[in-house]
């Protein structure tokens, strides 16, 4: 556990040492603007070779007929990891002959000598036992400590998730994103999906045309709009789809975001004057309460900081074109996060509430901004095809968006700083939104 | 040379001689795989090596002494190498094991009249295979086989995607609308309307006809305003004063999605406007915005234009309820 403290104590004097002087910096040198927010960010992500290593020995199975479910919990488990980016991954091709089904099998010497060099192995079996059972472990290599011993049981990739997250929370002591889904829109209706695409199905489907589905920041309740009355309005469920509420207005009523303690934001055009303002309403819709007040303007997409639940960012085109404002949760305080001309839109506030995602660009070509919302600094995170609707993983390490560069719209994930992109959805999918 | 070193000699001769003839060196062969399990469709490659031998075959070929080769199995495979030299022979062989891919869904689409008068209706009937979900343009998620009425009110072409494990595929079937035979006003275009009565409706949009807009604009052109006009004046005469009706906003593709549904709701908001100020009550309007969600434009084009972004970026006009319809209907310009 040592090792690990020293590690932690590391990587956040290496963060304050790289943030601190960013955050004085940033409102006088512009020129400098891009790398530092740059070099905040990369420390989040662990690239090959910055972190401790991790070997993952294939598991092995126990009784006859696994091979499929080894396979796949192999498979899930290092993509897992891969993923999560929290360490070096060593490359299987450097791993010993030997097989590791069980602690008493593991031989320190052959995963710490070169060229394998591995500072963590994760190992263990699959058994048929009344059910499957995954019997998992993590050693610590130079120390010869056990780290997890675990059991788990039923589907291999929920099993292969279960036990990603217990090493992603041994090695950082955060909550993985492995048994975290996502919600998005697929045809006309709102399906919900593992993190990593799978087990693709049904959330609801009660409208012609269902949009803009919103995860709450504790993964209880889903709002989205559904123009089943004709108009667009909200409905609330929660997440085991049982219904909670929504508005029934006779103009558009759009773009939910549930905050922290449960409130609806909103944007709607109820006041009738011409133009599309926030309110703010009880969970159910009831209650509303006008936040914006603006001439014949769009004011939309608002989003709750999801850890203060005191401040909501939105788009308003008051100014011209379409930007990032942040506002205080009562209304105060209105002012734009960036301005820089072009069309903004859909900003996600992340979880941990330091940075705001939001897409960025002019007629036809949009892109995935990240800014840093203590200085207003930006990154831009893609730059291929069309981008759209970024929303935040649970760690605030992850964004899943939209982008149509594979020819239509399908859900897309990367890591903060960019890297990492890879397609998570084949059968068309978009307006995700990522929950515990 | 003394005659022993002959003797020795003749010996050594001898020995190499039957040596030759029947080959004392044993041949050996290695053989090795890339991957020993992979996703059928995948390629691996087939390394081999020998030593001694005088024919090498892999699985029956004969092939170099040394060499490789790229294979793509369809099913789990054994790979041997067999080498020989006169009857002496080794061989080494490995599995790889083939994960069979999942079928590729098939999807078949029809329908039962390719060609229909605007107000009329046909049935499409698809069927599909190894998929996990089907949708069908403008349906959305459907059955993996079934059949639905639909009553397209401009010429579509449905398409049926089917995804499953082993990918997607799409079929489609085109519905051409034609207008009816009488429809010679020429800005009656195909329109979508609603509503219990079907009469009222079609009298609705021979007045109430759709405006257009400017890129990103939601300000009323002169020609929105005149069509408006006239509409409002239908709308003020006797029993069309219950006439309860919806404006659809509509933007063109180029916004980002959220932000046009601002823009969109924006574009009916005007609408609602200017006809509440020609004595219109609000009590009557809905307005809603679809922001892109129909837009169909790939270039600039003009307004009413099918497939143009100006036809994109406009206000519908949908009938919802009241009005009494006139006992002989008669076509009205």
């Amino acid at each position: 556990m040592n090792n690990i403290m020293a590690i932690f104590l590391y990587l956040f004097l290496a963060l304050s040492l790289v943030v601190a002087p960013a955050f004085a910096l940033v409102q006088e040198t512009p020129p400098q603007e891009q790398d530092d927010i740059r070099k905040q960010i990369g420390t989040i992500i662990v690239t090959p070779g910055a972190g401790p290593n991790l070997a993952i020995a294939d598991f092995v199975a126990r009784s006859a007929g696994l091979e499929a479910a080894v396979q796949t919990f192999n498979q899930v488990l290092w993509a897992d990891l891969e993923f999560a980016a929290v360490s070096g991954i060593v490359g299987k091709s450097l791993y010993p002959k030997s097989i590791v089904p069980d602690p008493a099998s593991l031989k320190f010497e052959e995963w710490s000598i070169d060229p394998v060099r591995a500072d963590y192995v994760a190992f263990g079996n699959l058994q048929n036992a009344g059910g499957l059972v995954a019997d998992t472990y993590l050693f610590d290599v130079k120390t010869k400590q056990q780290l997890i011993a675990s059991r788990h049981t039923g589907d291999p990739r929920q099993m292969a998730h279960e036990f990603a997250d217990e090493i992603v929370k041994l090695l950082t002591g955060r909550d993985g994103i492995a048994t975290s889904k996502l919600a998005y829109v697929a045809g006309d209706s709102i399906r919900l999906m593992d993190y990593d695409g799978f087990n693709q199905r049904g959330f609801a489907s009660d409208g012609p045309i269902l949009r803009f589905p919103q995860f709450s920041p504790d993964g209880r309740y889903i709002a989205y709009v559904s123009y089943k009355s004709g108009v667009a309005n909200i409905v609330v469920r929660s997440a085991g789809g049982g219904l909670v509420g929504g508005t029934s207005f006779n103009s558009t009523t759009s773009s939910p975001s549930i905050s922290p303690s449960g409130q609806l934001a909103f944007s709607s055009a109820i006041s009738n004057d011409g133009s599309m303002e926030i309110y703010v309403s009880n969970l159910d819709g009831s209650s509303p309460r006008r936040l914006t007040r603006t001439n014949k303007a769009v004011n939309i997409s608002p989003r709750w900081n999801p850890r203060t639940g005191r401040e909501i960012a939105f788009i308003s085109d008051r100014g011209g074109s379409p930007q990032v404002y942040v506002m205080d949760a009562s209304g105060a305080n209105q002012r734009p996060l960036v301005a820089r001309g072009g069309h903004s839109d859909s900003p996600s506030w992340s979880p941990d509430g330091r940075y705001i995602a939001f897409t960025y660009g002019g007629a036809g070509g949009y892109q995935i901004f990240v800014a840093d919302v203590a200085s207003g600094q930006l990154l831009q995170l893609t730059s291929s095809g069309r981008n759209e609707s970024p929303t935040w993983s649970p760690d605030s390490r992850h964004i899943a968006f939209q982008s149509n560069r594979s020819g239509r719209w399908e859900i897309w994930q990367m890591h903060i700083d960019g890297s990492g992109q890879r397609q998570i959805t084949r059968g068309g999918g978009k307006l995700p939104s990522w929950g515990k | 040379m003394p005659p022993r070193m002959y003797r020795l000699m003749g010996i050594v001769l001898v020995v190499l001689a039957v040596v030759g003839a029947f080959g004392c060196a044993k041949p050996k062969v290695q053989l090795q795989v890339s991957r020993e399990r992979i996703q059928q469709g995948e390629d691996v490659q087939v390394t081999w090596t020998s030593k001694n031998a005088k024919e090498v075959t892999v699985n029956g070929e004969t092939v170099d002494k040394n060499g490789s080769k790229v294979v793509t199995p369809d099913t789990t495979t054994t790979y041997m190498a067999v080498a020989k030299r006169g009857k002496k022979e080794a061989r080494d062989s490995k599995l790889v094991a083939v994960n069979p891919r999942a079928p590729r869904p098939t999807i078949t689409i029809s329908a039962d009249q390719s060609a229909i008068t605007r107000g009329q209706s046909t049935t499409l009937r698809w069927n599909s295979t190894n998929a996990d979900t089907v949708t069908i343009t403008d349906l959305g998620t459907v059955t993996a086989s079934g059949s639905r009425v639909v009553s397209p009110s401009q010429s579509t072409t449905f398409t049926a995607t089917a995804t499953g494990r082993g990918g997607d595929e799409s079929a489609s079937a085109r519905v051409t609308v034609t207008e009816e035979a009488d429809a010679t006003d020429p800005d009656s275009r195909p329109r979508t309307t609603g509503g219990p009565n079907p009469t009222m409706a079609s009298i609705f949009n021979q007045w109430v006809q759709p405006i257009y807009f400017d890129y990103d604009k939601a300000d009323l052109l002169p020609e929105a305003r005149e069509r408006l006009r006239r509409a409002a004046g239908w709308l003020t005469q006797g029993p069309n004063r219950s006439v309860v009706f919806r404006i659809e906003g509509h933007c063109d593709p180029r916004g980002t999605e959220e932000y046009n549904i601002g823009l969109g709701e924006r574009r009916a908001q005007a609408a609602r406007e200017f006809l509440a100020s020609l004595g219109i009550e609000t009590s009557r309007i809905q307005t809603v915005s679809y922001g892109e969600e129909r837009a169909s434009g790939t270039h600039e084009g003009s307004p009413g234009q099918g497939g143009s972004w100006a036809n994109d970026r406009r206000d519908d006009f949908i009938y919802v309820s009241g009005g009494t319809p006139p006992r002989n209907p008669e076509p009205v310009r």
